[in-house]
């Protein structure tokens, strides 16, 4: 009986480093191989349509929190972030200003957003992100990436003490033959955490310049 | 986040000196009508669901600055049970849960001072969702095609309902403490739910009067308990 108990751990603390071995850390020459790999890639996309779904894990609830919508890219610094379900919501972010627009009683109006700041400092770490520039990220964060299969995922843990206490990690996952970014989880801790996951890009199809306009809203016929 | 630390605390001296209105009437203007009061208090009991999870949008005003977040609310026999609220990109804003009757506030910005929380948006919500017991209830004509239905919580504290002459349903309500009016709430767009006799509101327009600042309610789902 006891060896039976012995074996069957001994099973499964094998299976268990075998698992982790898939998901390989990539060593420093490693690191710097993969960005730069991955910056050569998103350098060619010019520009960016994708759909993202995203689920809110909320510790206190069972529930989540679902919304989908757009996103939209254009190098080197606009970025549109759509919400269309179950409330309608755009940032739109041009590399000098950002504005935030809400639809309500059946139009889009410009809000007067207190967090200016705060939505400025993400969307442009977002932006980087997008151009694969990480040069930034590593004063705010300690930079890991991880091989799984034929896919990465880079994960970034925060350096500040008082960031830690409401941001444990964020993760994001790279398609390993394009370097595409299709999953992003921002976790709090165990039980809150964000996944965003990302589908049907279209690549280089253009926008115009103005549908990043943070004056006024040019709605999305795309 | 420094903005909205600065914005709460000169909302917190407002509150401190500020004046809201007072809610009167003359007893001429009480309407005996024991009919339209059943009705009145019936439609009140309509729009508030004693165990259900709501989940909306927020915008919330303060001094011309607006907050938005997503959250979701839990209401158990008739109390406040649980709240969380998250940034559009998922930051976590506000987190609350009760014990034994409290709520313990377990997580919110910084800067934001607890009694803001509790006395404003946490009592916007006790006066929208939870059941309170009343020791008085009489309706008040209050102009030529509206009335009020006016509910005693003590004889200076009243949660008063404007019916517009015809609706069924009320158009706002008033949250009356100490005989002045603290908070105001428009109700629009409605919704019907026949198997549990509720028509809950899905659109809110809170002001209030003793904090400064305005509230946007979205509902995007109800989840009642089965």
């Amino acid at each position: 009986m006891v060896n039976k108990i012995v074996l069957s751990v001994f099973v499964t603390l094998i299976l268990f480093f075998n698992l982790q071995a898939g998901d390989g850390r990539l060593d420093k020459k490693g690191e710097v191989q993969f960005f730069e790999a991955f910056k050569t890639c998103v350098e060619k996309v010019k520009t960016l349509k994708v759909s993202f779904s995203q689920k809110r894990h909320m510790a206190i609830f069972t529930e989540t929190l679902d919304a989908g919508g757009k996103c939209f890219f254009k190098y080197p610094d606009k970025l549109r972030w759509e919400i269309n379900k179950p409330y309608k919501s755009i940032m739109v972010y041009n590399g000098d200003s950002i504005a935030k627009f809400d639809f309500d009683d059946g139009v889009y109006r410009k809000m007067n957003s207190g967090n200016y700041d705060m939505l400025m400092e993400v969307l442009s770490q977002i932006n980087a992100w997008m151009k694969g520039d990480f040069s930034k990220t590593g004063n705010t964060y300690d930079l890991t990436v991880f091989r799984n299969g034929e896919d990465f995922r880079i994960e970034l843990l925060p350096k500040d003490k008082s960031m830690k206490k409401f941001l444990q990690s964020v993760e994001l996952f790279a398609r390993g033959k394009d370097y595409h970014i299709t999953r992003v989880v921002i976790r709090e801790n165990a039980e809150d955490f964000i996944e965003i996951n990302f589908s049907g890009e279209k690549i280089n199809t253009g926008f115009p310049d103005d549908f990043f306009n943070t004056e006024e809203l040019k709605d999305s016929k795309e | 986040m420094k903005n909205i630390k600065a914005l709460f605390a000169v909302t917190l001296m407002l509150a401190v000196c500020g004046c809201a209105s007072h809610y009167v009437f003359e007893k001429s203007q009480i309407l005996d009508d024991e009919v339209l009061l059943a009705r009145c208090l019936n439609a009140v009991e309509k729009i508030h669901s004693s165990d259900c999870t709501m989940f909306h949008r927020v915008i919330i005003e303060v001094w011309g600055d607006e907050y938005d977040f997503n959250g979701a609310l839990a209401v158990e026999k008739g109390k406040i049970r649980k709240g969380a609220s998250y940034g559009d990109m998922g930051g976590k804003i506000f987190e609350f849960s009760s014990e034994d009757g409290m709520i313990i506030i377990t997580g919110k910005p910084e800067g934001v001072p607890e009694c803001a929380l509790r006395e404003g948006m946490l009592g916007d919500m006790d006066f929208l969702y939870a059941e309170h017991r009343y020791i008085n209830s009489i309706l008040v004509r209050q102009g030529v095609s509206h009335f009020d239905l006016v509910r005693y919580r003590t004889e200076s504290d009243m949660d008063v309902y404007f019916f517009r002459d015809g609706l069924e349903l009320p158009d706002m309500g008033l949250a009356v403490r100490d005989s002045k009016i603290v908070m105001a709430v428009k109700y629009s767009e409605y919704q019907e739910d026949a198997k549990r006799a509720l028509c809950l509101p899905y659109k809110l327009d809170i002001t209030n009067y003793s904090w400064h600042y305005k509230t946007r309610i979205r509902m995007f789902d109800i989840k009642h308990k089965e």
